[in-house]
């Protein structure tokens, strides 16, 4: 049995499109793989969202990532 | 939480018809990913985000900021013109959240790469030795999770663990002694002698090799058995001495530093060659001066000392540059 990285992503994102197989072996290498625990903590911090400040910082320096105008506003005033 | 993840509308919309959430969904989530891959190579990027000037937030901004630069005479984001040339071809959102996260954690190892070039003329001449070798030995290069190792085959499994930096460190000296049959030797060792994937991280290997021998490993790509003996400590004294003549002549001897000052700078710069030796500068100039200036404060040394700190250290890597080009 051959696992990608791709395996591994699926396993924590989209367990559900796992093959059983993969997934029974992976659930098993669980607490002991870096990789799972790396794309665990990825999942997390997707679900988080930024902070005003670090959106302020983004729109500075990335001129298609633009906050609405009431929002700006607000962060701009403070 | 999966609604969140949903993203490829914004790669397979017409360009006029992506709204502006999605395209701050994307780069938002970018960002996140990016933080992320910026924390695997955190001890690589230690001395570029050890400084008041540059954060691991502002860090990632630069990674990804070429990312989401709209193409000339049109609306479509570079993004999307990689996600259209993408390999195998992104057709679910599964795909898609996978797609990203490889392009991000690419793009923060190409950033890394660059910036370690730029402050560590060493790295940079291991990089390509070693380029060279997997090139003759016909080996290959993949990424997991946003670092670049070597293998023997072009065959990913992910089955066994990689080895980490801390455990890398710990392998034999001996292994590296070998410059003809470094990486086959290490490949064995990592079959015969341990439970990791006989994978090789790129970074960490040219660090190790820094630290072993840095001179044996230094290989010219046309004549493959002269190598030349370059010692990384002759090589940065001759760059130092350099900034440190140019510091007299250009500065105390001209009396627009004092001998205090002198000594200063003087301390100033072999501190920081020390550093250039050990993986690069740190960006915060100040931190090397002030030590030895009582109560130099950051606002006097901007004034006063900066520009000049900045022009000897250009001289020394420009003088360490040339002379890495000469033993060539």
């Amino acid at each position: 049995m051959k696992i990608t990285e791709r395996d591994i992503f699926n396993f924590v994102f989209y367990p559900e499109i796992v093959r059983d197989e993969i997934r029974l072996f992976l659930a098993s290498k669980e607490n002991s793989t870096d990789a799972i625990f790396f794309y665990k903590e990825l999942k997390s911090s997707l679900e988080i969202p930024l902070d005003n400040n670090i959106k302020q910082d983004i729109a500075k320096k990335i001129s298609t990532y633009k906050l609405k105008m009431l929002f700006t506003y607000i962060l701009f005033r403070n | 939480m999966k609604d969140n993840l949903e993203i490829l509308s914004f790669f397979t919309s017409p360009a006029s018809l992506v709204s502006q959430s999605q395209i701050n969904s994307v780069i938002e989530k970018s960002y996140r990913i990016a933080i992320k891959y910026l924390q695997v190579h955190r001890l690589n990027i230690s001395k570029l985000i050890n400084n008041e000037d540059l954060t691991l937030q502002e860090l990632a901004m630069d990674c990804i900021a070429g990312l989401f630069v709209k193409e000339t005479d049109n609306e479509v984001i570079a993004i999307q013109k990689t996600f259209n040339n993408w390999k195998p071809v992104v057709k679910t959102e599964e795909d898609c959240l996978f797609f990203l996260n490889k392009v991000v954690a690419n793009r923060v190892e190409q950033h890394i790469y660059k910036l370690l070039k730029e402050e560590d003329p060493f790295f940079s001449k291991l990089l390509d030795s070693v380029n060279y070798l997997i090139r003759i030995n016909v080996f290959y290069k993949i990424h997991f999770l946003g670092k670049t190792f070597i293998t023997e085959t072009d065959l990913e499994n992910f089955k066994k663990r990689f080895i980490s930096t801390d455990e890398f460190e710990k392998l034999p000296a001996v292994l590296f002694q070998n410059k003809k049959t470094l990486l086959t030797d290490l490949f064995k060792y990592l079959k015969s002698e341990t439970d990791y994937n006989p994978v090789i991280p790129l970074n960490d290997l040219i660090n190790r090799l820094k630290h072993i021998n840095f001179s044996d490993y230094l290989v010219n790509e046309f004549v493959i058995n002269e190598y030349k003996k370059i010692e990384i400590n002759e090589i940065v004294e001759v760059g130092l001495n350099c900034a440190m003549e140019r510091l007299l002549a250009s500065y105390v001897e001209k009396g627009k530093l004092d001998a205090v000052e002198r000594t200063a700078f003087e301390s100033a710069l072999k501190e920081m060659v020390i550093d250039l030796s050990d993986g690069g500068i740190n960006p915060g100039l100040y931190k090397y001066l002030s030590p030895h200036i009582a109560g130099l404060t950051e606002e006097d040394y901007q004034t006063k000392y900066h520009n000049i700190l900045e022009y000897l250290l250009k001289v020394m890597k420009s003088k360490i540059a040339d002379s890495l080009m000469e033993k060539e």
